[in-house]
């Protein structure tokens, strides 16, 4: 569970102010944490159902539900903001998070806070 | 003729390293094993046996393989603790192949479980005296713990039971001695007062119980599920009308 909350701590304090360097507007801010809200807690419970359920590689699983998130979360962007490329911008952001989320993870972030 | 032994010496090495490492530590040949091995924990092999009907599934809350009934023996070595908290222990027989859930099990006595009872009254054998000082028949009984399960008959005796570790002495006076590792078999016991004896030890195992933790009676691995999958739905859910009714007005 407490994977669950940093994830989506993390998710949103790396999303919500990099959606601004890439153009969005203070009003469209509110659009990118709902957006989070709304994919990430899905996105964490399918990788982790899928994990125990399935023996397909971690790898390809991450890969399958990242590309999801980034096609909805683009989705709901041409929807809710003005940006021209939505599906780049949350390719942007998407990756920005991930990384951050795969560094912090590389350095046993998680397991140090019991997540 | 060279080049052919030195291909088949790489294949072999090749299939040595896949399957295991130290030297006679044997991983599991199993995909979710593979995908999960930091997270596997090796323990001492001990056996284990259900007292219901228990499934065998591809991976921790994976696909179900077979079933197996109540009294059914589980040798057990490799465990996995899911984030529910749920252990789940890696059995193979060699036929088949797959995951159990822990919870409820209960091990068999064995020879840990002996140690932790009889600890004190076992001595090592600090003169390093061999086996062959008591036995001198070319077989001889090894049992699962002294007075324990009769295991099996140990042919061809020779030298190669160089000299027991310990040394145990029962309650009938008779002097037990103890090797970790016997062509394939752990912890062997001879009883070396009358080592071709096939009679001196219960015939009925011991169970004794485990609690390796507290899904199935106490619910926390259930309950633990529907926590998150209900805190997801709230969360996403709140999120998804809320981004409706933004989406809606954006239109207006």
């Amino acid at each position: 569970m407490t994977r669950f909350v940093i994830a989506l701590l993390l998710t949103v304090a790396v999303e919500v102010p990099l959606s601004l360097l890439v153009g969005m507007r203070r009003k469209e801010l509110i659009t990118v944490l709902l957006v989070n809200c709304l994919t990430n807690p899905i996105a964490m419970l399918l990788y982790w159902v899928l994990c125990a359920r399935t023996s397909l590689p971690h790898l390809l699983l991450r890969f399958l539900i990242e590309a999801t998130v980034v096609l909805t979360e683009g989705w709901i962007y041409a929807r809710g903001t003005d940006r021209k490329h939505p599906y780049l911008c949350s390719l942007a952001l998407n990756a920005a998070s991930y990384g951050v989320g795969a560094l912090l993870g590389y350095w046993n972030v998680f397991e140090r806070f019991g997540g | 003729m060279k080049r052919f032994c030195l291909i088949l010496c790489a294949i072999l090495m090749l299939f040595a390293s896949a399957a295991s490492y130290a030297d006679v530590l044997i991983e599991p040949e199993n995909a979710f094993y593979r995908s999960h091995r930091d997270e596997c924990q090796h323990t001492a092999y001990r056996v284990y046996v259900t007292e219901e009907e228990r499934i065998v599934y591809t991976a921790p809350y994976g696909m179900k393989i077979l079933s197996k009934g109540v009294g059914t023996n589980f040798g057990i070595e490799w465990l996995y603790t899911e984030s529910d908290g749920s252990v789940w222990g890696y059995w193979n027989d060699w036929s088949n192949a797959g995951w159990i859930e822990m919870s409820g099990m209960k091990v068999v006595y064995d020879d840990i479980s002996f140690r932790e009872e009889h600890g004190s009254e076992i001595v090592p054998n600090t003169d390093g005296r061999p086996f062959l000082d008591w036995i001198t028949e070319p077989s001889a009984a090894v049992y699962v713990y002294p007075c324990g399960p009769f295991s099996y008959q140990h042919m061809g005796f020779s030298e190669e039971w160089a000299s027991p570790e310990c040394f145990y002495t029962d309650a009938d006076g008779r002097l037990w001695g103890y090797v970790g590792y016997l062509y394939g078999h752990i912890d062997a016991w001879v009883c070396l007062d009358d080592p071709g004896n096939e009679t001196l030890g219960t015939a009925q195992e011991k169970l004794l119980d485990t609690d390796y933790q507290p899904s199935r009676n106490g619910g926390f691995a259930v309950s633990a599920v529907f926590w998150v999958i209900g805190t997801v739905v709230l969360v996403s859910g709140t999120a998804a009308v809320l981004l409706v009714i933004l989406l809606r007005r954006k239109r207006k």
